[in-house]
């Protein structure tokens, strides 16, 4: 199953599992593309994100990106039910802000966007 | 696991794993390249350039003085892709306990899954505390961040079998991984590290968060760059990046926190220079 995956955190060989296109709709790289160090550093200079990899069973949670829903629902797991401390009430409610800026700024990766319409 | 339970040892097995213990304060005897190095960088006048050739004979050391000098890399232009440049950038102090560290913190061997990732992520945490509070130096901060669990690779890796049963039971019963190992060995991974800097004579702004990112009130001589530690500790766990043996967010010391004054739009700027920066360190440790 295709998992969604931060640039960051792909590793040399990972397939993409759909393609990625240029803001003009040129086609960058196609799905089953090996991603190398000349792919990402590409996809690095199109401000690109995260992509879809076709092989990312293995990857750790940290690596993918999920839901903003779910990573609040699993910041509050790491948390537990009752938090007493106030540094750590403090810490969650940021981690929490920073989540959705970054989901806010996830919902316009070039590295996941459709493909350009047929004209 | 024995009958009596995973936690239990008997009075035989307990001398047993005491000496065991006792055999890691015999600490491992550095190969003669890394003590060359160590020697170099207490001159004074250090010269950066014979020591970076030192340096280059060992790919892992050169290795991990790039990565570290590229995670606290900032201000200036480009990567940093030459020990000599690493050097400059580290500084003297967090090389050489670099260095000596790197006898037994081959991070690349280490077996657990996701515990580079919590030392590398403890690491950029307290880099970018200490660059958004200016409490510390960022590269000692990210050195000591990098090493705070020092113990806990030396536990690993010379008594296994008994850091399996600690990992087991800190799953199984949802416990702290730090208070399993006091149950079981009477000490914790903080100790154990405080040993071996001891014996290295690493400097206190090193020594003190490693020895007491658990404890931060305990530090004397430096407790900036223990606060930072301790934070960062907390930190990186919170955000669920890499695994540091149990999933649990540890409490947070209130003098500690309020050392660090750290206001919403402050917290907002680590998390923000965290992203940043370990983006790049991934980067250069996978794509360069």
């Amino acid at each position: 199953m295709p998992v969604r995956v931060h640039l960051q955190f792909v590793k040399p060989g990972m397939r993409l599992a759909s393609p990625i296109f240029d803001p003009d709709g040129k086609l960058v790289a196609g799905a089953g593309t090996q991603l190398g160090s000349r792919v990402v550093r590409v996809l690095r200079t199109m401000a690109v994100q995260s992509v879809l990899v076709a092989d990312g069973e293995a990857l750790q949670s940290w690596e993918t990106i999920r839901p903003l829903e779910e990573e609040l629902a699993a910041l509050d797991e790491r948390f537990g039910p009752d938090v007493r401390n106030a540094a750590l009430r403090e810490l969650r409610d940021a981690i929490a802000r920073h989540l959705a800026k970054r989901a806010a700024r996830l919902a316009d990766d070039p590295g996941v966007a459709p493909a350009p319409a047929k004209p | 696991m024995s009958d009596a339970g995973p936690m239990r040892v008997e009075p035989a097995g307990a001398d047993a794993l005491r000496r065991r213990l006792a055999r890691l304060k015999a600490v491992p005897t550095l190969p003669k390249q890394l003590e060359a190095v160590a020697r170099a960088l207490e001159d004074a006048d250090v010269n950066f350039e014979s020591i970076a050739e030192l340096i280059e004979v060992d790919q892992a050391l050169t290795s991990q003085t790039l990565r570290l000098a590229n995670s606290a890399f900032y201000g200036t232009q480009g990567k940093v892709g030459r020990v000599s440049q690493a050097l400059v950038v580290l500084g003297a102090i967090v090389t050489r306990s670099l260095v000596l560290s790197s006898a037994v913190f081959d991070v690349e061997n280490v077996s657990l899954r996701g515990f580079w990732e919590h030392s590398l992520g403890c690491a950029v945490a307290a880099g970018a505390l200490a660059k958004v509070t200016g409490l510390a130096q960022p590269e000692e901060a990210t050195a000591a961040g990098l090493l705070h669990d020092l113990g806990k690779v030396v536990l690993l890796k010379e008594l296994p079998d008994v850091f399996e049963r600690l990992l087991a039971r800190a799953a199984a019963e949802g416990l702290p991984f730090r208070r399993c190992e006091r149950e079981l060995l009477g000490v914790d991974h903080t100790d154990v590290a405080f040993w071996l800097v001891e014996h290295w004579g690493f400097p206190a702004c090193l020594a003190e968060p490693i020895h007491h990112h658990h404890a931060p009130a305990h530090a004397a001589a430096a407790p900036n760059e223990t606060a930072i530690v301790h934070v960062a500790d907390a930190l990186v766990r919170a955000l669920g990046y890499g695994f540091g043996g149990d999933p649990l967010v540890p409490p947070i010391d209130a003098a500690a926190w309020a050392r660090l004054r750290l206001s919403p739009a402050a917290l907002d700027r680590v998390l923000d220079v965290f992203e940043a920066d370990l983006d790049q360190a991934l980067n250069f440790a996978l794509f360069e």
